[in-house]
């Protein structure tokens, strides 16, 4: 069983001591142009220029220095396609870590991270797993999905599960294939652990309107709705904001996601312990 | 943990045959570039999909499956193992259009990176992993590999400029009775993790440690399955080069009739899908006999070596 330990938010300003990300903007304009999207080769960029490498480097810096797995989750690409992650971590952390990223799966890809992060810490893989879920916001295109998107900002966010956490994860599920009509069913199944036990919170991500969330639950547990300016970090900081929260007694919290373009709802239940004076599981 | 197993696998290679010259007109590459290629690498020709977007080689891999209907609802997750990230417009989601297009919507899905063209023998091991954690014994994961290739690449793939379009299925299971995992060993070698240098001493330090790093990897995997070398039926290569090949045989001392190099003259390297791709030219040339034992090899800049060795 997945035991979190840690979990922190991490935004980071422009780094203009950093060169820009040369070559991004040639790479996306062949790339895309079989999408019949178009992307200005020779565009200036603008963006924060901190790439996965940095930010997974700085959350390792400050959560867990000595890691067996690093995972990095992320929706979009990657603002330097130059470095490899896994060789930047290798060559800066101790012992020899693990590291992968998951990708593809839009607004839930921090659960599909999760999905993995559990079956190598099942396998004996590691047991001080580090996820680090990461946003960047250069872009040399335009996209409706990007739009509203925090451009002043990356984000990362780190959640470390270790064997003696202190926060049991209690169900991680992510289901596919659900569309506009079966969300409310799905939804209100997805929700039941927050609502059935004495004292329930839903962490309810960007793709879930309040609408959506107080029909699921009929206004019977807290509910935490998640900003929706990033696009796959939200609900994670959103999660540590609620974990760090003073609490007098034990809760059940479930973090919830919904990707409608791609059909996924995904959940995390976790059993959270009291912490009267400040949060048991920020860091 | 229960043993991980192929259960089947599909090759898809592009109809489209593009000789070495016609290549370098594209990518750009030197007259001396070229003649080096052909005479040192022993490349040759490649297999482009002209015309075809990324989806539609994961679309054209999966159809090579055979049985797919029989497996089709025991399909649990579907794994894109890729070289490069994902780097198309956002809405675009390939791999999960592909999903769609064959009746496989219903499989978790999500891409997998970081381990550059290593990331398909990683996403092997972790399929094993995530079937080890589902509790049901017939889930199987799709693991897809094969990217399309833009001239950006040769930037990026100094080793190999000319890539091929050639992709691949492959499902793996548990506790099958074919093609069962025996070992898989991955080393990350993270001084090498600007993945752009292609001259000074970063590059030259590369070169140097190239087949001595991956002798070793070899080595350790095929000790670590309690086989030796001479146990070896057949060594799966990623398709990078014939010269390298070559001199890490002399350096294991194994016959070169044990390494399959037909397909980097013919497929040319294709992304994370030359093990795959290689595995079932062996198959078509009957190369594999119940019992034996191969090994998957491929190296991704980064730079990451891994090997996984099965027993067929």
């Amino acid at each position: 069983m997945l035991r979190l330990t840690a979990v922190r938010h991490f935004p980071f300003d422009l780094d203009d001591a950093r060169p820009s990300c040369h070559g991004l903007a040639e790479v996306f304009a062949e790339r895309l142009a079989g999408d019949g999207v178009p992307a200005d080769p020779a565009a200036a960029l603008v963006g924060n220029r901190n790439s996965f490498s940095l930010m997974s480097a700085h959350v390792a810096a400050q959560l867990c220095p000595d890691p067996d797995v690093v995972l990095v989750g992320h929706a979009a690409h990657d603002c330097d396609l130059s470095t490899s992650v896994a060789g930047y971590l290798q060559q800066r952390l101790p012992g020899d870590p693990l590291v992968l990223a998951v990708s593809e799966q839009g607004a839930t890809t921090g659960f599909a991270a999760l999905t993995m992060a559990r079956a190598l810490h099942d396998t004996g893989a590691g047991r001080r797993i580090l996820v680090v879920l990461a946003d960047q916001a250069t872009f040399t295109y335009d996209d409706p999905r990007l739009s509203g998107l925090d451009r002043r900002r990356d984000h990362a966010v780190g959640l470390l599960f270790t064997d003696d956490g202190g926060t049991p994860v209690t169900e991680l599920r992510v289901l596919a294939q659900v569309d506009r009509q079966s969300l409310p069913s799905a939804l209100a199944a997805a929700a039941k652990e927050a609502v059935s036990a004495p004292h329930g919170v839903l962490v309810a991500g960007a793709g879930l309107s309040p609408a959506d969330t107080a029909a699921a639950t009929g206004g019977q547990v807290a509910v935490r709705h998640a900003a929706a300016d990033r696009l796959t970090t939200a609900v994670w900081s959103a999660l540590a904001d609620e974990l760090a929260a003073p609490a007098t007694c034990e809760r059940t919290v479930v973090a919830v996601e919904y990707e409608p373009d791609l059909g996924y709802l995904s959940t995390l239940a976790l059993t959270v312990p009291p912490a009267p004076t400040s949060g048991a599981v920020r860091d | 943990m229960s043993a991980t197993s192929l259960a089947a696998v599909g090759s898809f290679l592009p109809d489209t045959d593009v000789t070495l010259e016609q290549a370098a007109t594209v990518l750009g590459l030197t007259d001396q570039e070229l003649k080096r290629y052909r005479r040192f690498f022993g490349l040759d020709r490649v297999r482009w999909a002209t015309g075809a977007r990324q989806e539609d080689l994961l679309v054209a891999a999966i159809g090579q499956l055979p049985d797919l209907d029989a497996y089709r609802g025991r399909i649990r997750y579907a794994i894109h193992a890729r070289t490069i990230e994902p780097t198309g417009a956002y809405s675009s989601q390939p791999l999960h259009t592909a999903l769609a297009r064959t009746g496989l919507g219903h499989a978790q899905a999500f891409a997998l990176s970081q381990h550059a063209c290593s990331s398909g023998l990683l996403a092997v091991d972790l399929a094993g992993r995530l079937l080890d954690t589902d509790g049901d014994p017939d889930a199987l994961v799709l693991v897809l590999t094969g990217e399309k290739t833009y001239p950006h690449v040769a930037r990026f793939m100094p080793a190999a400029m000319v890539m091929g379009e050639s992709s691949a299925a492959c499902l793996v299971g548990r506790d099958g009775e074919r093609d069962r995992v025996l070992a898989y060993t991955t080393r990350t070698y993270g001084q090498f993790n600007a993945v752009t240098v292609r001259s000074g001493p970063q590059a030259a330090a590369f070169e140097q440690m190239y087949i001595p790093g991956l002798a070793d990897l070899i080595r350790d995997t095929v000790a670590q399955a309690g086989l030796t070398l001479d146990d070896l039926r057949l060594v799966l290569p990623h398709n990078v080069n014939r010269i390298s090949w070559t001199r890490l045989a002399r350096l294991l001392d194994l016959p070169l009739d044990r390494l399959m190099l037909d397909n980097i003259a013919r497929t040319g390297h294709c992304f994370c899908a030359d093990p795959f791709v290689n595995y079932s030219r062996a198959r078509e040339l009957d190369l594999l006999r119940p019992g034996d034992h191969y090994l998957m090899a491929s190296v991704g800049l980064g730079a990451t070596f891994s090997a996984m060795l099965l027993r067929h």
